[in-house]
């Protein structure tokens, strides 16, 4: 569907200009880290087409480049089909671009690994497996689940759902099923957690809420985070550096660090700042509908 | 307290519907919505009734009009009532409609109505004399056609105790009550049918034999024969189990292989869909050729019949698992064979089950089709012997044996089926 409107409304002059400014940004921006540590994911130009060989061609991501240090948290966000599931996949090895490189502590990607633990959409839980047996998924495709057999108990725990072990996936409600999902993930104690959109089917009680445990569990664990989100103030609460990506051709537009002390208060000054500055860059990306944002 | 809150809104909004011919319904809904929000938000306090009263108030200012006004009155009188103890009673009638399984009235007068039928019909069974002709039909009841109608009383009275023995039990287990309630009528219809049969049967001879039995006649026939239908239901049901047990095996295996293997696919799937065009009973004369004691052929016939379906379950079962359960386990480190016993084929349980469901039945006709044409025992020869003889008790009293006998089966493939997707209840309509 986006590349009907694309082929469509072929972008002026003035739109390119934008662009390849907003471009030479990003790419300065992506050396401008905010912390110290080594690079643990590298995305370096990629680009992926959807469908390329046909006329119904989608450009998906192009040129993309990303760096994310270790133990850092950064989010992903902008408007529906600008590529962050699609950047997400790649990175998580379930999907390979047609151009660029991606890479994980200096070794190319060369497909899924549990050192990248993956949340997706819609927490694609096993529905035969309680939640404990969804959890101890991962110590068993392994084959360490002998060894590490404790380790389900204290991830239930960490995300809050004992007394809820046998419970089939169908029985809990949308938040718990989503905290099973992120446990999953976690027991394999990955380098890094790439988490798409876990939170979106979720009413904002709930969604801070899980907001807050992510938090915890990202400090506590010190592993790295990419998060996708539809939702700035989400992004805002919890990265260190939110990138932010427009749509056709699926590009990070900027780089945005997040100089707020933690743990941040979603009412502060500074917040509320950095928020209006946030959409006031996805206006000037031109897609998002006001009042997808507004409270 | 809780049920008779929540009662209020339905209530409420359908009184206030009536109310209204048509021309306010915004403003009813607002008063409607602000009621339920009420409800939901203060469940069980006290407070509630205090918060709901003020909201009304507050809509019916908002909204100037007449009808809204007569809502709120509508609530307030409500509230008074319900204290009165009415909105109890409307909410139990509530949930009693709203069993969606057991739905039929949870009365005990249609279950003694029920017992009353097998009664009557064991009275009927006494009073309506006897018309017994000389000879029908070449049929010489002195001497060949069973008539004794002690076993027939003694089964109507046997049913009559055990409905009511059952319905002591179930004092116990409320399940069970509300099970026998729902089904009373029913039973009561069966009753009823017995007795007609009876009548009409061994009583007035309108349906004649040999090709219509009574009830009597057959009860007759089967405990004093008991051992050779046995023999006969012992050598249909082993030639059964052993078919459908290796049908299964062979139909879970070959589903794995086409499920997860191209080149299997590729060369198998062809030779599968052949034979499940087939029915399995067309083999039969090539069958009693090539395998030679006729057990084995039966057998390779089941084997086909139930073989193909369970395999083509089981592949479409495996072939349908979603794309994301496959890639998060990648991303948990799983290796292509851990994608195949603990993602593809737990996907393809269900499947599975409703493939053994229909080879059941598959495998059920079969044998009976192929017992009819070229065995020595089984129940499907004894029906077929039967005829030969006239005695169509014995093709009646096969019939309800079979009956009985595959419904075990299937209530045992039930039960493991429950057990084995036991992660499916709620979540589909069983
Ligand atoms: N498998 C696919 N085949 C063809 N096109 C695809 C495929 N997956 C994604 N696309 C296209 O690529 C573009 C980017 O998709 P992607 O899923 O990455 O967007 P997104 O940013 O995650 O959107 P959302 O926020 O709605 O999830 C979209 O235009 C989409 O139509
Ligand atoms: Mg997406």
């Amino acid at each position: 569907m986006s590349t009907k409107i694309a082929q469509g409304a072929p972008a002026s002059q003035t739109d390119q200009a934008v662009q390849i400014e907003a471009r030479t940004l990003a790419e300065k921006l992506v050396h401008q880290r905010t912390q110290d540590s080594p690079v643990l994911i590298s995305v370096q130009h990629v680009t992926r087409v959807y469908n390329a060989e046909e006329d119904s061609a989608t450009h998906a991501l192009e040129d993309v480049s990303l760096e994310v240090c270790t133990g850092e948290f950064v989010s992903l966000i902008g408007p529906s089909g600008c590529g962050k599931t699609t950047l997400l996949r790649l990175i998580a090895g379930l999907d390979f671009p047609q151009a660029g490189t991606l890479s994980v502590a200096g070794e190319e990607i060369a497909g899924p690994s549990y050192e990248r633990g993956y949340v997706f959409q819609q927490g694609a839980l096993y529905p035969w497996a309680t939640v404990e047996g969804n959890i101890a998924t991962g110590l068993k495709a392994r084959g360490v689940y002998r060894e590490k057999k404790q380790d389900v108990t204290r991830f239930v725990a960490l995300v809050g759902l004992t007394g809820f072990e046998k419970a089939y996936p169908h029985e809990v409600s949308g938040g718990m099923a989503q905290r099973v999902a992120i446990a999953r993930a976690l027991i394999n104690e990955p380098k890094a957690l790439l988490l798409d959109e876990p939170m979106g089917a979720l009413d904002s009680f709930t969604r801070i809420e899980l907001q807050d445990r992510l938090l915890d569990l990202w400090q506590r664990l010190g592993s790295t985070m990419v998060l996708v989100t539809h939702d700035v103030d989400e992004a805002i609460y919890l990265s260190d550096r939110i990138a932010i990506m427009t749509p056709r051709p699926g590009r990070i537009n900027e780089i945005i660090s997040v100089e707020l002390g933690r743990p941040r208060s979603r009412s502060s000054p500074d917040f509320l700042q950095l928020r209006s500055r946030i959409l006031e860059k996805l206006h000037l990306a031109g897609s998002i509908p006001e009042p997808e944002f507004s409270i | 307290m809780l049920d008779t809150t929540t009662s209020v809104p339905a209530r409420l909004s359908r009184t206030a519907a009536r109310t209204t011919p048509g021309e306010n319904n915004a403003a009813v809904q607002t008063a409607a919505n602000g009621v339920a929000a009420r409800v939901v938000l203060g469940k069980n306090s006290a407070a509630a009734t205090w918060a709901e009263s003020g909201e009304n108030s507050a809509a019916a200012q908002s909204a100037p009009n007449a009808v809204i006004r007569s809502a709120a009155e509508l609530t307030s009188t409500f509230i008074t009532t319900s204290k009165a103890k009415v909105p109890i009673k409307a909410t139990a009638k509530a949930s009693a409609k709203a069993d969606p399984v057991y739905w039929k009235p949870q009365s005990r007068v249609w279950y003694a109505v029920a017992i009353g039928g097998f009664l009557i019909a064991l009275a009927l069974s006494y009073l309506v004399p006897d018309n017994i002709p000389g000879l029908v039909r070449g049929v010489d009841f002195s001497t060949d056609y069973p008539l004794d109608p002690t076993n027939y009383r003694i089964f109507l009275a046997a049913i009559a105790v055990i409905l009511a023995l059952l319905y002591l039990v179930s004092h116990f287990f409320h399940s069970l009550r509300k099970r026998l309630l729902h089904k009373a009528q029913f039973i009561f219809a069966g009753a009823l049918a017995l007795a007609i049969w009876d009548i009409l049967t061994s009583k007035l001879f309108i349906l004649q034999p040999p090709y219509f039995p009574g009830p009597v006649t057959i009860l007759d026939y089967l405990p004093t024969n008991w051992l050779n239908l046995l023999g006969h239901i012992g050598a249909s049901s082993r030639l059964f189990a052993l078919g459908l047990i290796i049908g299964t095996v062979a139909g879970i295996g070959t589903g794995i292989l086409i499920g997860w293997y191209r080149q299997w696919f590729y060369w198998l799937f062809p030779v599968l869909k052949f034979t499940g065009v087939v029915p399995a009973t067309a083999w039969m004369p090539i069958a009693t050729v090539l395998f030679k004691p006729a057990p084995v052929a039966m057998t390779f016939l089941l084997v086909i019949a139930s073989w193909f379906i369970i395999s083509f379950m089981m592949c479409q079962g495996m072939e349908s698992t979603p794309k994301a359960l496959y890639e998060v386990s990648e991303t948990l480190g799983a290796k292509r064979s851990f994608l195949l016993f603990h993602v593809a084929i737990p996907h393809a349980t269900p499947s599975i089950f409703t493939g053994i469901s229909m080879a059941t039945s598959m495998s059920f006709l079969t044998l009976v089709a192929a017992e009819m044409m070229g065995a020595t025992a089984g129940l499907g020869y004894f029906i077929n012997y039967s005829k030969t003889f006239s005695k169509f008790y014995q093709v009646y009293a096969a019939i309800i044996i079979m009956f009985i006998v595959f419904s075990i089966i299937l209530a045992i493939i039930d039960f493991i089926r429950r057990r084995v997707l036991r992660w499916q209840k709620g979540l589909v309509q069983q």
